[in-house]
């Protein structure tokens, strides 16, 4: 039976430890909206854009044979892993770790070779344990263009230079603030949705400069605005998780507070009885 | 006879008795009354003299029931101290206190009595040695492994299996050890000391020559069980120790003295206190507590002539070890095995606590390095496991990081791994007991924290010997 001392002890800590999760609730709330409104309108840019691509490319027809566009056989590939810089967000960065790597081990079970690009500080340290780490993105895990643009080079560059064969996108879907699924897409090269529906309205276009010359330009756009998307994707995930795990967390310790106090007001009372007794047959003792 | 006196009050189990002024008895001999409550031979309830009040009054304590008693009966003073048989004659025998048979055999016929209070053997005479006795327990003689010749003391609150463990300890070394046992029960039940009787006269051992023997034969069992007056129950352990220390200083022989539960020596002490005018001390208990205490575990030690190893269950009330009774018994201990109830609660059988269990001789120097480090570690893993837990309550699993919740894992297995089935406990598991050699415990530990057993499910690991025993269980597991 721990003594008073050590319930109050561990009831302080505890109130302590509530209170910091409390607080960093509503902090998440207040980003998670922010984000998700961000997240919102990246969606309607992306089915946009994706429509322009297929249209370009299907006008460009055989003249769209830029080497971004162009698959080969695969044998080395990297996969670009976005996910929070922190952590104390429930299972958000472990699970989708772990969807990476059961993803590889089947991959590397083929005769493929995997490497990984990491954004996010969780990422980098989580891939650093998978192994084969070949780039990390940390000073450029903040959700803005800029840092999506030079990621999306550097990883293009790769392409081209034929360090990698494909390169994946890994991150957290954001689904709701309740559900984020961890998701895994092919990148580069780049595949154009076919056929019509994808295009939309199949109205004839002219082109200037011509498709050809046009994807070419467009497509590192693409890229740039897919790394993008996961960023916004992770950063409304990580917020909405955080907001989720904090809260549980706060019940919790809330919980166990009630119950080492219940416990804390029976050692108390145990030892005033204790003492009362001893007070009395000392007196009675003495008569 | 020699001198006689008078009863001049009974208060219980305090019996006052005046003496002439010039014939008054001396502190702890031995008075002898009639009490024709208890059965009808004559001068059939001892009394010892505790204290002397003056004018010839002296005040006792009665071994045996006081009702039935009056006041001007006729007492008379045998000139000597409570004295036990002690010797051969007492092996395969279970007794009371006063050496009397309670195996309703004839009267115990020994070449010597010796007196139940003796002085503790002197400091020049007095020996320790450190070789390690092996238990078969796995969590005993990995973290809190006992030592020959050694003071053990098994601390633990109600029914967390202190008499459980104690009965397997006497199976697994009394038939191991081969030499002869001693075996006080201190107010505890009643039944289990009768079963303890025939277990022992069931188990067998092989003498040097080869023959089988019962383990009863090399044991000398002394009650004095709960329902009987604290006489008797604060004066059972120093008549089994009497037995014991003959053993030791004649017969120049090794010992293992079990008793169950020194609690209630204690206890027992307390009950008279007060009758004999002493005020209280902390929580109730006696103000002589450490002197009594003291007085009983200093004669509990090894000398130069043959070694006494104790094992001695201790009783911790309201799971409060910081009460002055088990906090008393603690200081007097080589290694303590504590049980706990937490672990209790969650099925783990032995519910010995891996953390706060000690002992003086897990050295690297006395047990080993390898052995060393592999408690050392097990501890280190279970420790970190229990920071964890907050951390868990609170955040959930999922925050751990990679290594903590490889930590936690294989710390669950360690906490199952602990346990072990049990012989005496055969009814209550359906398995049978285990016993698990040291090698086999430390290769063990060492595979599991090695991670060499990852795969292996949780449940594999609980209530089995040794690591092959587990991946076994494990196959089976599989293929249902």
């Amino acid at each position: 039976m721990p003594s008073l001392k050590e319930y109050n002890n561990k009831i302080g800590s505890m109130k302590n430890t509530a209170k910091v999760t409390k607080t960093m609730k509503m902090v998440a709330t207040s980003k998670f909206r922010r984000a998700q409104d961000a997240q919102k309108s990246s969606k309607l840019y992306a089915q946009s854009l994706d429509a322009l691509v297929s249209r370009v490319a299907a006008a460009a027809g055989t003249g769209a044979n830029h080497p971004l566009l162009k698959p080969r056989t695969v044998k080395k590939v990297l996969v670009l892993v976005v996910a929070a810089d922190k952590g104390l967000c429930g299972g958000f960065n472990n699970n989708l770790l772990k969807f990476v790597r059961n993803w590889s081990r089947q991959k590397t079970a083929s005769g493929v070779q995997v490497s990984y690009a990491a954004i996010g500080k969780r990422a980098v340290s989580g891939c650093r344990r998978l192994g084969n780490l070949a780039h990390s993105f940390e000073e450029l895990s903040h959700a803005g263009y800029a840092n999506a643009q030079k990621v999306a080079e550097t990883l293009a560059k790769d392409f081209l230079s034929g360090a990698y064969d494909e390169v994946y996108l890994a991150n957290n879907l954001f689904k709701s603030a309740l559900a984020q699924v961890p998701t895994l897409v092919p990148f580069i090269p780049v595949a154009p949705a076919t056929g019509s529906a994808a295009a939309g309205a199949t109205a004839d276009y002219e082109y200037e400069p011509e498709a050809g010359t046009l994807i070419g330009q467009l497509l590192p756009r693409v890229l740039a605005f897919n790394v993008f998307s996961a960023m916004l994707e992770n950063a409304a995930g990580e917020h909405a998780a955080r907001m989720t795990a904090m809260d549980n967390a706060t019940t919790n310790a809330n919980n166990l507070i009630k119950h080492y106090t219940k416990l804390r007001n029976r050692a108390r009372q145990a030892k005033i009885t204790t003492e009362l007794s001893e007070i009395v047959a000392g007196a009675e003792s003495l008569k | 006879m020699s001198t006689q006196g008078k009863i001049k009050q009974i208060l219980g189990a305090v019996v006052d008795v005046q003496f002439p002024a010039d014939q008054v008895p001396k502190i702890f001999s031995c008075l002898r009354a009639t009490n024709s409550a208890i059965n009808d031979t004559a001068w059939n309830l001892a009394l010892e003299v505790n204290q002397h009040l003056g004018e010839g009054v002296v005040r006792t304590i009665a071994l045996d029931s006081t009702e039935g008693l009056s006041r001007g009966q006729a007492v008379t003073n045998t000139g000597v101290g409570l004295s036990v048989p002690v010797g051969s004659a007492v092996l395969g025998r279970a007794m009371n206190l006063l050496g009397e048979p309670i195996d309703k055999k004839p009267a115990v016929k020994s070449a010597q009595n010796w007196e139940i209070h003796r002085s503790a053997p002197e400091f020049k005479d007095q020996n320790t040695g450190t070789e390690v006795l092996c238990t078969g327990i796995k969590v005993i003689d990995l973290l809190a492994p006992y030592r020959k010749g050694g003071k053990i003391g098994l601390f633990g609150g109600a029914g967390v299996g202190k008499t459980v463990l104690i009965q397997e300890l006497i199976r697994n070394i009394a038939v191991e050890f081969g030499g002869v046992s001693v075996f006080a029960g201190v107010g505890e039940r009643t039944r289990e000391g009768t079963d303890l009787y025939h277990e022992m006269n069931e188990a067998t051992y092989k003498t040097p020559d080869g023959r089988e023997e019962t383990v009863l034969s090399k044991t000398a069992l002394v009650f004095g069980q709960m329902n009987e007056p604290p006489g008797a129950r604060a004066r059972v352990a120093l008549s089994a120790l009497t037995m014991a220390e003959y053993f030791r200083d004649e017969d120049k022989m090794d010992v293992l003295l079990f008793v169950d539960n020194i609690f209630r020596f204690t206890q027992a002490g307390a009950e008279v206190s007060a009758l004999l005018g002493r005020i209280p001390s902390a929580v109730g208990y006696q103000p002589t507590l450490a002197v009594e205490m003291g007085e009983l575990q200093e004669r509990i030690t090894s000398t130069k002539n043959g070694s006494i190893t104790s094992v001695q269950a201790v009783y911790v009330p309201a799971d409060d070890y910081t009460d002055p009774a088990p906090a008393t018994t603690f200081a007097h201990l080589d290694a303590t095995t504590e049980l706990s109830r937490a672990l209790a609660q969650l099925g783990i059988y032995p519910a010995v606590d891996p953390l706060t269990s000690t002992s003086t001789i897990l050295a690297p120097e006395i047990v080993g390095d390898e052995h060393y480090k592999t408690a050392t570690a097990v501890k280190q893993i279970l420790q970190k496991y229990k920071e964890l837990q907050d951390i868990i309550a609170i955040l959930g699993m999922d925050e751990l990081s990679e290594e903590d919740r490889l930590t936690v894992e294989r710390a669950r297995k360690i906490q199952k791994f602990l346990s072990q089935p049990f012989n005496v406990a055969e009814q209550f598991t359906g398995l049978k007991g285990k016993y698990v050699s040291l090698a086999d415990t430390i290769r063990s530990f060492v595979e599991i924290l090695a991670g060499k057993h990852d795969n292996l499910p949780e449940g594999a690991f609980y209530l089995v010997g040794s690591i092959e025993e587990a991946i076994e269980k494990a196959k089976k597991m599989e293929s249902k």
